[in-house]
């Protein structure tokens, strides 16, 4: 655990974080599920339907994905065996309100607990945003928003075991990866960051080398666990290489489709402030002295420098992404935010070293341009969700369903198998 | 390189002609567009008294001295660009503008020590649009005693209701009149309405977020920190006022659409404080990565100004230059 001073939260805090929460989530979800674009939502809960009614994943029916999402959510609908979307959201909403809990829990093991909860509300209004405004699906139940929990518990897992000892810490940071790749194959850039990171953080330092290994090996493990049930399964069904055909080659042919790159701004609006403070926050934190005294209470630059190579490889993966859809930033925005409430947490040093008065003025400017920059997300989503939600049709939402199960389409997002 | 003592004195001054300047444009830019005539500027006289009201809300709101002037400046500036803005979209009247006017008037009258003449103003304020009557809470934090108080707000109904009868013989028009909604505002659908009022708050945002920087500021340090009696008072006063306006806006986002401008009013009286607050963050060569958020706030502040710059100069180009 990280040396960070951990004043219990005022109870207002907390009733105002939560409120904060169930608003940004209740307006997000309401505008996605009743977006009038229907697209991935309807595979996913077609797929998961047919799933539930005995037919079996990558031979009956398939995705250019991995089956973890399609499992949680056929669950569901052996218990609601209902044909239409209703039953992915108790799913979605645990999943989603665990992300939260997951970001909260990664900021406090970085940050002070206050940090770690804005962080928390940050990521919610602004996964809920992008989910919201996606203009290529209907941004409902989208795997991006059930990987920020796995990612999220990864990373906390990842760098208590930088500051610790045991080996537990990486075991599960490799299950957590694991879980996170059954998701979806994006969860390569943490992968990528957390590889490299442990590696050169290691290796350049003398005598950690065989605390490499173990890490190493643990992480290895972790994943291990995590995905071999569904190695088994494929294997089992016999439907391995359909799987591999499905996951890697036509998965990975979508890289070359095109970029989900921002070309404007505007297309990462509610990343604008995380951004400029991640840079500030960074700034502040290599220039100040690295005294013991110093350096007990502040963020660890081994952290920092996972959290940088975290935010760039996730920047790097969405060039390669095929499209500019707003949901793929869902899971770039994780670490922007958290690497963002580095300024909050070097502005509270910076604090206790100025007067009173000034110190107050400069949380004061930092908080209230927060808030202003940030006043475009609860504004789009607020008008969003009451449109879409005025102008819902629970029967055409049904019919489109049943529609889609009709089609008994075996493969989605790829060819079908060539059959001999 | 040390400035002149009288370089801040000049640039408000400069800020001030500028910001004038703006005002007086615009309101014959849209008059001349037309534009807006189904709203609320029908005649050149209706332009006129805007643009007087206008002006008089330049001069009358008060400055920091301690600051320089540029906390002034800069909210001559913002308050320019908010007009315009609102002018160009056709939601800004005479008796809005009147009313912003007043009670700018009646803080500006602080410094004379004449409470019940402030008390007056406001009364004329609350005559010339019903919003002016948040103005009364600048009374309640006046220094006095509570029965003195109580007069004041007395003084200040009264004026209110002999003004609007007064206005409303001389002028004829009803004093329910000065809140009515226009017919686009009531069709607007009730999901929008809350974008069409962050747009047009928008346009007061650089004002707007000065004024919470300050309010901020003031609620967190306390009400003892502050030995100086006069702005503990004024303080207070100017909280109480923005969050009154605050719930106003929210409860009535379709009135507030409207007749933005006399709830910006409290707004506008802090920003100068919020901007003394902003420049009291440090700067320093020795400490360049903290200079550096100092000056990326600015930075962000300035570009507040950007978004309703934008918006009225666009009609301004469209209206001055030859089609």
């Amino acid at each position: 655990m990280l040396p960070v001073d951990r004043p219990p939260l005022p109870r207002w805090a907390l009733a105002l974080a939560i409120a904060a929460i169930l608003a940004a989530h209740s307006l997000g979800r309401v505008a996605s599920f009743c977006s009038p674009i229907q697209a991935d939502s309807y595979a996913y809960g077609t797929i998961a339907y047919r799933l539930a009614e005995g037919e079996v994943f990558y031979r009956d029916v398939a995705d250019v994905k991995p089956p973890g999402l399609y499992m949680l959510y056929s669950l569901a609908y052996r218990v609601g065996h209902r044909a239409d979307r209703w039953p992915m959201i108790p799913v979605d909403m645990l999943i989603a309100f665990a992300g939260y809990w997951a970001v909260y829990l990664l900021g406090r093991e970085i940050f002070p607990g206050g940090i770690a909860l804005a962080l928390a509300v940050a990521i919610a209004w602004v996964t809920n945003f992008f989910s919201a405004t996606d203009f290529a699906t209907d941004g409902f139940g989208l795997s991006e928003g059930f990987m920020i929990l796995p990612a999220a518990l990864a990373v906390r897992q990842y760098v208590r075991g930088l500051s610790r000892e045991s080996s537990a810490c990486f075991i599960w940071c490799g299950f957590w990866v694991g879980v996170e790749f059954l998701i979806k194959q994006t969860a390569l850039p943490l992968t990528v960051a957390i590889a490299l990171h442990w590696t050169l953080f290691s290796l350049t330092r003398s005598g950690r080398r065989s605390r490499w290994i173990v890490g190493t090996s643990g992480m290895i493990a972790g994943g291990l666990v995590a995905i071999l049930p569904f190695v088994i399964m494929v294997f089992a069904q016999g439907t391995w290489y359909r799987a591999y055909e499905l996951l890697f080659k036509y998965a990975g042919g979508m890289l070359k489709r095109g970029t989900g790159w921002p070309t404007t701004w505007e297309n990462i609006l509610p990343l604008w402030t995380p951004l400029v403070w991640c840079v500030l926050g960074v700034v502040w934190r290599l220039n100040r002295s690295n005294k013991p005294a110093d350096r007990s209470s502040r963020v660890p630059l081994r952290v920092m420098s996972f959290l940088c190579l975290w935010v760039a490889a996730e920047g790097i993966m969405l060039v390669y992404l095929p499209l500019r859809a707003y949901h793929y930033y869902v899971i770039t925005a994780l670490p922007v935010v958290v690497l963002g409430g580095l300024f909050w947490d070097e502005l509270r040093h910076v604090r206790a070293s100025l007067a009173a008065q000034t110190g107050r003025r400069c949380l004061a400017v930092a908080v209230v341009l927060t808030l202003v920059f940030s006043k475009p997300i609860p504004e789009t989503l607020g008008a969003l969700s009451y449109s879409r939600m005025t102008h819902y049709d629970g029967d055409k939402d049904r019919a489109f369903f049943a529609e889609v199960l009709s089609w008994k389409r075996k493969t989605f997002g790829a060819p079908e198998a060539e059959t001999p | 390189m040390s400035l002149s003592p009288e370089t801040p004195r000049r640039v408000a001054g400069i800020a001030t002609v500028l910001s004038c300047a703006w005002i007086v444009a615009i309101a014959f830019a849209t008059t001349r567009a037309g534009v807006i005539a189904d709203n609320v500027v029908g005649t050149p006289f209706e332009a006129g008294g805007i643009t007087f009201f206008l002006l008089a809300t330049v001069f009358l709101i008060p400055g920091d001295r301690s600051d320089g002037c540029s906390g002034l400046a800069f909210t001559r500036v913002a308050l320019a660009c908010a007009a315009a803005a609102l002018l160009e979209a056709g939601r800004l009247s005479v008796r809005d503008a009147g009313c912003a006017a007043m009670l700018c008037a009646a803080v500006a009258l602080h410094p004379l020590r004449r409470p019940m003449m402030s008390a007056l103003v406001i009364g004329l304020a609350t005559a010339l649009n019903p919003l002016g009557v948040l103005g009364v809470s600048w009374l309640v934090f006046t220094p006095a005693s509570s029965g003195r108080r109580w007069a004041m707000i007395g003084l200040s109904l009264a004026t209110a209701v002999v003004g609007a009868g007064l206005i409303g013989a001389a002028t004829g028009s009803h004093f329910s009149d000065a809140i009515a909604l226009q017919p686009d505002i009531a069709r607007i659908a009730p999901h929008d309405v809350w974008r069409w009022l962050s747009r047009f708050a928008d346009a007061a945002m650089p004002a707007l977020a000065l004024a919470l920087v300050a309010c901020g500021v003031w609620v967190s340090a306390g009400a003892g920190e502050s030995c100086d009696e006069t702005a503990r008072c004024r303080a207070s006063a100017l909280t109480a006022w923005m969050s009154l306006a605050f719930i106003v806006a929210c409860v009535f986002p379709r009135l507030a659409v409207a007749h933005l401008w006399p709830l910006v009013v409290p707004a506008l009286l802090a920003a100068p404080a919020g901007w003394h607050m902003l420049r009291g963050m440090p700067i320093s060569r020795g400490d360049w990565s903290f200079s550096t958020f100092t000056i990326v706030c600015h930075v962000l502040v300035l570009y507040l100004l950007w978004s309703p710059l934008k918006q009225a100069g666009g009609l301004m180009l469209v209206t001055v230059l030859p089609p």
